[in-house]
């Protein structure tokens, strides 16, 4: 027999609307999920050409060193003997870049890509398995309950409403967070953005500028050893090597440079996209969007030089 | 932060490199040119060097300031996973009451 809905159903259903309008919106969930996305891929794509610096630092200048046939001197600068750590520094294989400075980076930009990953889980995760079995649990409560005045098809809607008021109440309580997190670590990606403008621009006192410098003295040093006579087939392909291994350097730091200062700069303009659509859902998420295409394209576009 | 390199170093540094390769080795500047490339490129080394070395400060702020921000979100993400955690516990607390109201 059907019996209209009581009070209490009533309740809760007034309940979910009232939460419907308080959650994220689509739009909002999108966006974060773009940025998040996006974010962390800049993050790694960052990260593994940063790791990648210092390693083909240290190539180019033994092939360098090898080719200007580098004597160590007998004694230290100030007269005291040479020691195994002063003949170490005197050959500076990493042109000062040491693995602190590469591990300050990838320590930072980490908390980057989990920044990213969190945004993604926030936007994606729905708790819905969790909610639907935690709907059972209470409908078969109910239906155990002594007395229960409940027919078997409310049980099951309001077992429905359990769930749907659940995930509305997690999209509330989801946007309420990101509504204090995201403009909170707001000024904290545009730090990470200098920092790494910094690093990647090639006109800046950065480790890719190093890069580029340390991969003109290989080439300078090969090209003043290939117009000289003389020495053996091993000598001359060493040279030959050294060249080469210069110009791939160069075109690895030419082609990835600009890509990546184009994807930190949407990253800032998204950034602040980001932090206004949390406020407010009807604005475009055009900045977004642009960010990720970049990012594509940086990841894309320095794929070939990735070891 | 945008220090930019001293620009008159860079295109010494440049105009050296391309002048030393353009230059053949019988050229009787040519040893010069190659000490002054040398020398002028490694100053370019060691003031890079330095503004990298300064430039750790701004990515272990981030560090410092980041790592907070992650802790207070997945504090927020435990509190979300509580809700359906909070269901269960009602229905235990319905299932619980009907064995003591049958018992009755």
């Amino acid at each position: 027999m059907k019996r209209p809905l009581n009070s209490k159903y009533y309740i809760v259903i007034l309940l979910c609307v009232c939460l419907a309008g308080c959650g994220l919106t689509q739009a909002q969930k999108t966006g974060i999920s773009a940025f998040g996305q996006a974010t962390t891929a800049l993050g790694t794509a960052s990260k593994d050409q940063l790791q990648g610096s210092r390693e083909n630092i240290i190539q180019m200048n033994k092939q360098r060193l090898a080719i200007v046939k580098k004597v160590s001197p007998e004694k230290q600068q100030d007269g005291k003997p040479e020691t195994r750590d002063s003949y170490t520094k005197e050959l500076d294989l990493d042109s000062g870049l040491k693995q602190e400075n590469i591990e300050k980076r990838v320590d930072a930009i980490d908390l980057l890509v989990k920044y990213g990953n969190l945004l993604v889980a926030f936007s994606e995760d729905t708790q819905e398995k969790e909610l639907t079995t935690a709907s059972s649990q209470f409908t078969d409560s109910i239906k155990q309950f002594p007395g229960n005045p409940l027919s078997a098809e409310e049980i099951t809607g309001l077992g429905q409403i359990v769930v749907v008021a659940g995930e509305m109440f997690v999209d509330y309580k989801k946007k309420e967070a990101l509504k204090k997190i995201i403009p909170t670590v707001s000024p904290l990606i545009t730090k990470i953005c200098d920092a790494l403008e910094n690093d990647f621009d090639l006109n800046n006192k950065g480790i890719l500028k190093l890069t580029s410098i340390v991969e003109d003295q290989l080439a300078n040093e090969s090209i003043d050893g290939l117009k000289r006579e003389g020495g053996s087939i091993g000598d001359r392909l060493i040279l030959i090597d050294g060249l080469d291994l210069a110009n791939q350097n160069k075109l690895a730091v030419e082609t990835s440079s600009p890509k990546i200062l184009k994807a930190i700069d949407s990253m800032r303009k998204a950034n602040d996209n980001l932090t206004n659509l949390i406020k407010d859902d009807k604005v475009a998420i055009d900045d977004i969007k642009s960010f990720a295409d970049n990012v594509n394209s940086l990841v894309k576009a320095i794929k070939p030089f990735m070891k | 932060m945008t220090t930019y390199i001293d620009t008159d170093l860079a295109n010494l540094v440049k105009k050296l490199s391309d002048l030393r390769i353009a230059t053949p080795e019988s050229n009787p500047n040519y040893s010069s040119i190659t000490e002054q490339y040398r020398e002028a490129s490694k100053e370019q080394t060691e003031a890079i060097d330095k503004a990298i070395d300064n430039a750790d400060v701004d990515y272990k702020d981030f560090s410092d300031c980041m790592q907070p921000a992650i802790d207070a979100i997945n504090k927020a993400l435990d509190d979300i996973k509580q809700v359906a955690t909070a269901i269960t516990m009602v229905a235990k607390v319905i299932d619980v009451a009907g064995k003591i109201i049958s018992k009755v």
